[in-house]
């Protein structure tokens, strides 16, 4: 009974967390949010996941990988993120800080050679204050306020079968993308005395999003010597249309008076087209001691259509992952840990100003097991830290360090004690 | 699952979160379009001048005296009238003793200069009335219009327009009637104690202006005339008799200006109903005491984009910047309504000078926001929109609800010309 109350108070902790500040950057004001760069169960070895697969981590981004778990124990996993990131441009400067918690992943043994997972994650994240304040066309002695808000993000909800066949493993993630997207503008000319006048609108576009998306994966390892061992793995899902709701509503405000609701459009029912997207990577085991991996992710981000207009301003993107990992495997704690490093650069989907906002980032972490009588359970610690974007032609340059918690228990299911 | 308490600190830990609200990201997002001003010349702007305004000092402590021939808008006059009583210590007098009348004398108190020339004597008559003024009772305002006919002369009050000259000043007036006055004191009798006997045998003073002076002044509107007299015994004091129109919200002692325009030929016609307009002269104007206001017809925009609101509109007045006859111009301006005929009717905002501008760029800004959104927006009303642009002031109701506008078009002399079409700026929201 303590298990199940612990297990549901961590998966109530993770859910409030996901209610939490969203991340604080502009650049994630565009389409569906800023897409996760460095996720999944492998983030102190730069996030690669095709070709992952072990019997500690339950690696959601691969459902190939699933037939690696351990085949008597149920799985749990929870990732949390905090991250500080310090955004500036040649004229100005600021920082945010967010936590998040980054998914909740379970797995398990369903038939002799099927595995499942189910969990939860998270897909693309929104989050954006930005108060400009402007010259009013027409007149160049006004101005006036630009305030730019936004928050939301997708979620993705998932459901994961993983089949071994022979050496090949293959797997399928259903999942349910869900979220809502909203971006808020409040417009406010400012009087000669430099004081916002009495009258100012604020709009609100909030777009909910949802649907189905598959994808699928698979990997095969080959034995290429007796302590050694190459795996190689992909995942790919097809271009999905989700489905959408778009509610635009605009306000007129004044100190004086209660908001006064100017224009609330019918909503708008449409499609957002989620584009193809492949992780093709390899990874390569030594002596049980050693791996590294690499990673190529692409998305066909160009198609990427919001109610049937194609935002211009995307591109494909994407990402190039290595990591290693060293395990000692000794007789001492510190000597059964397992230790990470990695890197990884992205070409992202975002161009502005006929610029890629970029990303390259540098990974280490750790991985610490504990055993108990019944369990198992790995704490991973990893740190990311890293540049998006760049100061240069007007931009901005982010630089980010991110810590990521990860805890990962596994019970002992399907058997009883032996009675003398 | 002793990693949970561990896990759960840093949750928290992590979700002691912060975002600085940030300018940047300026550079990459569209921020030219969302707000707009769009500029209407306010065509049907015209100068008109007002019919009939209160000059009563009922509610001002000040009056205007003076004359200035201006360049612009022609010559004007400000005279003023008041009646004086005895103040009840004056019955109190024992004049068994041997008392010798001395002198009669009006001080004029705080006199300031408000407009025109500095460097010549000012010369300022005192007359007599020949009738005491009627009044409807109901409606005290005497108007610049209607005059009194002067009686004699008993005074001349000279002032030389310095400031060290103008705390007080004293008008001598003659010896002849002083000791009649003396003598109406000295007998004591009904006269004294009956106001209104009294203000029928005294009828009241005006103060006129010499032809020949070149400035206004701006004067206490508390008049006060003492009969100076003193004991024939040597070396006594003197003594005095103080008439005042104090405690003038008694509406019997009446203090009032008329204001006599001679307008220059531009505008000789100008009248509420008969506007000149701006087109015709090049120019407009706004002056006190002759009643000059700027009449805009202002254009009716209504904006039919759902995506479009509009957040503030403005009037601009442009001044001409060059004044070469000592005639302020007005710190602020105020804009009212009227109606069809011209009539004004409600204040509706100020305006000041727009501190953004340079000085060459001058210009008075009135924001009407409100006024304009209803009228356009919230109660579409196709009706034309005449607004006056006049000096600070307030508008009261008359007989039969006739509004007429008071304040410094009876005790400043200020003067804007117009120098460009006035504008109307409309700030538009485009909110998608």
């Amino acid at each position: 009974m303590k298990k199940i109350i612990s297990v549901l108070l961590t998966s109530f902790l993770a859910v409030a967390a996901t209610a939490q500040n969203n991340v604080g950057t502009p650049y994630s004001k565009y389409g569906i949010g800023l897409l996760p760069e460095n996720y999944g169960a492998y983030v102190g070895m730069g996030g690669v996941s095709a070709a992952m697969r072990d019997r500690h981590n339950i690696n959601y981004l691969n459902p190939a990988s699933y037939t690696a778990l351990d085949s008597f124990r149920f799985y749990f996993q929870a990732g949390y993120a905090g991250e500080h990131v310090n955004i500036s441009s040649y004229y100005a400067r600021a920082t945010y800080s967010v936590a998040q918690t980054a998914s909740i992943n379970m797995g398990f043994r369903l038939a002799k050679k099927l595995f499942a997972s189910f969990g939860f994650n998270e897909r693309s994240d929104i989050g954006y204050d930005m108060r400009f304040t402007n010259q009013v066309a027409g007149d160049p002695y006004s101005f006036f306020y630009q305030l730019i808000e936004g928050e939301g993000g997708l979620n993705d909800a998932y459901f994961g079968l993983g089949y071994q066949w022979g050496k090949l493993s293959i797997g399928v993630n259903a999942s349910y993308i869900f979220g809502k997207v909203e971006d808020r503008q409040t417009l406010q000319p400012i009087s000669l005395a430099g004081n916002p006048i009495n009258y100012y609108v604020k709009t609100r576009t909030q777009n909910h999003i949802h649907d189905v998306l598959f994808t699928f994966g698979a990997q095969y390892p080959v034995r290429v010597s007796e302590s050694s061992l190459l795996t190689l793995g992909g995942t790919y899902n097809f271009g999905t249309y989700l489905s959408g709701k778009r509610v635009f509503e605009a306000y007129e405000l004044t100190t004086s008076e209660k908001d006064t609701l100017i224009l609330r459009e019918v909503p708008d029912h449409g499609k957002i087209f989620y584009p193809a997207r492949f992780t093709l990577g390899g990874s390569y085991e030594w002596n049980y001691r050693w791996m590294i991996s690499g990673d190529y992710t692409f998305q066909e981000m160009k198609k990427y259509k919001e109610f049937g207009e194609v935002t211009d301003m995307f591109t494909n993107y994407h990402k190039l992952a290595i990591g290693g990992a060293y395990t000692p495997n000794g007789r001492y704690w510190w000597q059964r840990n397992r230790y990470m490093a990695g890197s990884y650069f992205t070409k992202s989907h975002i161009n502005l100003l006929e610029h890629n906002i970029n990303t390259f980032g540098v990974t280490l972490g750790v991985q610490i097991p504990f055993y108990y009588a019944n369990q198992e359970l790995m704490l991973g610690v990893a740190a990311d830290a890293g540049v998006r974007g760049r100061q240069a032609a007007g931009l901005m340059m982010e630089q980010f360090a991110k810590i990521r918690l990860t805890i990962a228990f596994k019970e002992r299911w399907f058997m009883k004690p032996k009675i003398f | 699952m002793r990693i949970f308490p561990l896990l759960i600190v840093a949750f928290f830990f992590l979700c002691a979160c912060e975002n600085e609200i940030t300018e940047i990201g300026k550079r990459f997002e569209d921020n030219t379009r969302f707000v707009e001003v769009k500029r209407f010349e306010i065509e049907e702007s015209s100068t008109i001048r007002l019919d009939s305004f209160p000059t009563s000092a009922v509610y001002d402590t000040t009056m205007v005296i003076g004359k200035v021939n201006d360049l612009t808008s022609g010559t004007t006059t400000s005279s003023s009238y008041f009646e004086l009583h005895p103040s009840s210590t004056s019955y109190a007098i024992d004049f068994s003793e041997n008392f010798v009348y001395d002198s009669l004398t009006l001080v004029v108190s705080n006199a300031k200069v408000i407009a025109g020339d500095t460097t010549e004597m000012q010369r300022f008559y005192l007359y007599r009335l020949k009738e005491v003024p009627r009044f409807n009772e109901q409606w005290p305002y005497f108007n610049n219009i209607d005059t009194v006919p002067l009686g004699e002369r008993v005074g001349t009050l000279q002032m030389f327009p310095q400031k060290e000259h103008l705390t007080s000043t004293y008008c001598k007036l003659s010896d002849e009637w002083g000791m009649e006055l003396y003598g109406l004191f000295a007998r004591g009798g009904s006269m004294l104690v009956d106001t209104w006997a009294f203000l029928e045998y005294f009828k009241g003073f005006a103060l006129v202006p010499d032809e020949n002076n070149s400035a206004f002044f701006s004067v206490k509107s508390s008049f006060e005339l003492r009969c100076y007299y003193h004991r024939s015994s040597q070396g006594s004091s003197p003594l005095y008799i103080s008439m005042s129109n104090r405690g003038n919200s008694d509406l019997s002692f009446f203090t009032f200006s008329h204001h006599k325009h001679v307008p220059k030929p531009d505008l000789k016609d100008a009248t509420e109903k008969n506007p000149i307009l701006f087109t015709m002269l090049n120019y407009g104007v706004i002056q006190g005491l002759n009643g000059y206001m700027m009449k805009l017809n202002v254009p009716y925009i209504q904006e039919n984009s759902l995506y479009r609101t509009i957040v503030k509109a403005q009037i601009a007045i442009k001044p001409r910047l060059e004044n070469y006859e000592n005639i302020p111009e007005p710190e602020n301006l105020y804009l009212y309504t009227c109606d069809e005929f011209g009539s004004p009717q409600e204040l509706i905002a100020s305006g000041l000078s727009d501190p953004t501008m340079q000085p060459e760029n001058k210009r008075f800004i009135f924001d009407i926001t409100d006024f304009y959104k209803y009228r356009v927006q919230k109660k579409p009303d196709a009706r034309p929109i005449n607004l006056l642009v006049g000096l600070p002031g307030f508008t009261i109701a008359g007989i039969d609800q006739i509004r007429f506008i008071g304040g410094n078009v009876n005790t400043r002399f200020d003067r804007m010309i117009v120098r460009e079409i006035p504008e109307l700026y409309i700030h538009y929201i485009q909110f998608k």
